[in-house]
């Protein structure tokens, strides 16, 4: 069955499950007619250096492929979708065993025209040593991103996504399998785009494997960012950290669900997941749904927890009484709450880029 | 505890049946003929006959959940469950009056030892139907009304109508509809404006009889600066088929009015545990549901809250345990529609034995309610390699000024208190007990005392052989 049948094939997801019940699938679909699928794809533009902009290194290479096996779930919709769109092709990111980067790749991913698709394939190899900035920009109306992939045995990757897009809609799905004792680190920076559904899975699949996943969105004006995180221990000795950060300005609405699945042997997994959403206006809506399974006893933790409220009164106060203006307080709280989860997805050097390209829309949100 | 004990007690103790002795009892399945003929036996108005039939159809409609545990929801054979079983002939308030065969029953369950000690009034119900009833005098002299639900109907017809359906309609979900069509028994309580009913009321449901529906019916009314405490107990015998418990429970808290409504189901493992239950909190008032999980095949139950005037406040403390063959999928829901109103929930639960044991709880808080808190926690252990616990709150805020917090922790018994217990003397299963005992122990201190001694060992029993 080729992808389009796949796709067509299967059923429309339940709102039941929660990665579908604040943005149904028509919701995100580019034209809400979930059988009609387009046929004018418009590719996005793709530039891949160095953060300071030289070649990458032997050892990186990007290049177009077709039929690579696939990790994402074959019944999973809009990862369906997504192949069914790119007609199976491929943009495979390849880092051969062993690699240390000194610097981060900038991957730049320029979408424009009615509807965009990109799968991308990374295979990061045992032992390398990657930072990966990807970067979604440009003015697609909509753009849909499938990034599968495994880190291989060992590997350190830090991956850092940002959403940079003008007023599109944004379907991004993750699937990644994390291979023995790699250590990833996942960024999600969210600034752009209209509507966003990201439906990010991670599949810990070796032993003493450690993920650690950061997501720091800005939502103002009439955003609608819908955050989907599952994690799957299916290995003993494995470690998870989720941790996202949300401020909420306008009218818009952010959302986070997340699973967290401890599978019966993974002994002695240690996970938890914390969605933390700042509300800044009256209008704005904080969603969050941390679900958790566990089918292991002998696990060291697995914990979620979720905050929600508005800029604390007491440390505005402080700052003030310490000359800041209001405006001013209240920027430097923003500030340090999405910064707390961006100075932790990559090194000194991801930080300051990324504080950078960030920094005109932190002062729309605290103006 | 000694095998001696254990022996005295079985593994479930309220497990054993009596002989079934209907005076009326429908031939299995449901249709619109059953209800109209419950309706019709026990003299109800028009306007309850309707409102049956309604259901009736909603329930025919309406298709089964498509969450939750949707194997065993769709195990269900409506048709082979009895809808209505009368035993004895009607409600008594003198205890020597109920049939010596029920009156054995609840005996072994302690009921009316416990009326003497410590409770302002009690209600029994045996399969469909109340068959003992009681309120202290001074209660009733002060204008409260204790009755079954079946009785309410007919002496306070008015007062019901006011509030039946009208916090739990029954579009609400497919089991509120089946309850809505074929309810019998349950509790009617009434508390007038400024009355504080010191003692608690105390309802005990017991099914006796195989492939039996239970769907009992309570109301409880507390007006302006009013406060009382209701528990209810519930067990039924251990068969290889399964039975059915589909109760609703509808709560109104008016200005200042305090109601705490305690449970403990203890339903043998072969019950289906489906049941509604919500409250409705004005001005300053508070609602809290104190919820205990012990037994049934499978319950689904969530305890809801809704925060309708000004300084509402509503609180749900529940435990689950889930044993052998046991899915507890138990949880709470509070929706704030006002401002200045908090609530919070404390959960526990314990997965044993290839049990699962689930949280599903939901908090809502509307655009309108300004400056409302919300506190939830949610802590499971897991004992064996075979057990599961899952977790799976939902969050809706759409109000800036809201503070809300969740948190949530799974994990195992720690080998470092088992030892140090050890160390002090202790059995290993002395140890656990004891240690489970002080997971629940928030539950447990909410407990008037004697359901607090009586839960303590119900757990060192289930506990008993859980290590090695």
């Amino acid at each position: 069955m080729d992808a389009a049948a796949t796709y067509l094939d299967l059923p429309i997801p339940n709102r039941a499950n929660h990665l579908w019940r604040y943005t149904p699938w028509h919701r995100i679909h580019p034209t809400g007619k979930t059988a009609y699928l387009p046929t004018t794809i418009a590719p996005p533009v793709i530039h891949l250096t160095m953060l300071d902009g030289s070649e990458p290194p032997e050892g990186v290479t990007i290049s177009a492929s077709e039929g690579v096996d696939s990790v994402a779930p074959v019944d999973d919709v809009a990862a369906a979708f997504i192949r069914a769109l790119t007609a199976g092709d491929s943009v495979t990111l390849s880092v051969a065993k062993g690699v240390r980067l000194k610097q981060p790749l900038l991957l730049q991913v320029e979408a424009e025209g009615d509807v965009c698709g990109i799968h991308f394939n990374h295979d990061i190899g045992p032992r390398s040593e990657v930072e990966l900035i990807t970067v979604f920009k440009g003015n697609a109306e909509w753009l849909g991103v499938l990034r599968e992939g495994v880190i291989g045995e060992g590997a350190i990757l830090n991956d850092i996504v940002v959403n940079r897009l003008g007023g599109g809609m944004m379907l991004r799905v993750d699937a990644i399998r994390i291979e023995r004792d790699a250590q990833v680190k996942f960024g999600t920076v969210g600034a752009g785009g209209k509507r966003t559904k990201a439906d990010l899975r991670y599949h810990m699949v070796g032993i003493g494997g450690s993920l650690e996943v950061k997501g720091s969105i800005m939502s103002e004006g009439e955003q609608h960012n819908d955050s989907h995180i599952e994690i799957m221990h299916d290995a003993p000795m494995t470690y998870s950290r989720l941790n996202w950060h949300s401020s909420c300005g306008g009218k818009s609405r952010t959302i986070g669900t997340g699973m967290l699945r401890i599978a019966d042997g993974a002994r002695g997994s240690d996970a938890s997941q914390l969605f933390h959403n700042l509300l800044l206006s009256p209008h704005a809506e904080a969603d969050s749904i941390p679900e958790l399974e566990v089918l292991e006893n002998e696990v060291v933790g697995c914990g979620h927890g979720t905050a929600n409220g508005p800029v604390d009164e007491s440390q505005m106060f402080y700052l003030q009484s310490r000359g800041f203006s209001e405006v001013g307080a209240r920027g430097l709280l923003i500030a340090a709450f999405l910064n707390s989860t961006l100075s932790d997805m990559g090194s000194d050097a991801v930080h300051d880029w990324l504080k950078d390209l960030l920094s005109g829309g932190l002062a729309s949100l605290t103006s | 505890m000694s095998s001696d004990a254990r022996e005295a007690v079985g593994d479930y103790k309220a497990g054993w049946h009596d002989p079934e002795q209907a005076t009326v009892r429908f031939d299995a399945g449901l249709s619109e003929q059953v209800v109209r003929d419950i309706s019709e036996l026990k003299g109800e108005p028009e306007w309850m006959t309707d409102i049956r039939v309604k259901a009736y159809h909603h329930f025919m409609e309406r298709p089964m959940p498509n969450w939750g545990s949707t194997e065993l929801l769709n195990s269900i054979d409506f048709d082979k469950i009895c809808y209505f079983l009368r035993s004895g002939d009607g409600t008594k308030e003198d205890w020597d009056e109920v049939p010596e065969d029920i009156k054995n029953t609840f005996d072994r369950l302690g009921i009316p030892d416990a009326e003497k000690k410590w409770l302002g009034g009690v209600t029994a119900q045996y399969e469909s139907e109340t068959i003992y009833h009681s309120i202290r005098e001074d209660l009733e002299s002060q204008g409260v009304i204790f009755l079954d639900m079946d009785a309410g109907l007919r002496e306070y017809p008015e007062i019901v109508k006011k509030y039946f359906c009208s916090i739990i309609p029954y579009q609400d979900n497919k089991f509120s509809a089946l309850n809505t069509a074929v309810w019998s028994g349950g509790s009617f309580l009434y508390v007038p404006k400024g009355v504080h009913v010191e003692l608690p009321v105390q309802a005990y449901f017991r099914i006796n009889s195989e492939n039996m529906g239970q769907f009992e019916r309570t109301l409880i009314v507390a007006e302006e600066g009013s406060s009382v405490s209701y528990i209810e107990g519930c067990s039924a015998p251990t068969y290889s088929t399964d039975s059915l418990h589909s109760a609703v429970v509808e709560l109104i808290a008016l200005p200042g009015a305090y109601i705490r409504y305690t449970t403990i189901q203890n339903w043998s493992n072969n019950v289906y545990n489906l049941v509604t239950k919500r409250g409705v909190a004005h001005e300053n008032s508070t609602i809290e549901w104190v919820d205990a999980n012990v037994g049934s095949k499978l319950t689904m139950k969530y305890p809801a809250i809704i925060l309708k005037g000004d300084g509402a406040h509503g609180e749900v403390i529940s435990v689950a345990y889930a044993g052998e063959g046991m899915h507890q999928d138990a949880g709470a829901k509070v929706h704030h529609l006002a401002s200045n109103t908090t609530s919070k929930i404390l959960s526990k639960s314990i997965s044993k034995d290839g049990g699962r044991g689930s949280y599903r709880g939901m908090v809502t808080v509307s655009k309108k309610a300004d400056n409302c808190k919300v506190n939830v926690v949610c802590d499971a252990l897991i004992l064996d390699e075979k057990s599961r616990s899952d977790t799976y709150p939902t969050m809706e805020i759409k109000n800036s000024s809201c503070r809300c917090e969740h948190e949530a922790s799974v994990s195992k018994v720690s080998d470092d208190q088992v030892f140090y217990l050890m160390s002090r003397g202790h059995s290993e299963d002395e140890a656990l007990a004891l240690i489970v005992n002080g997971f629940f122990e928030p539950f447990v201190r909410e407990l008037p005392m004697e359901y607090a001694v009586e839960l303590n060992k119900l757990m060192a029993l289930e506990m008993e052989g859980s290590i090695g």
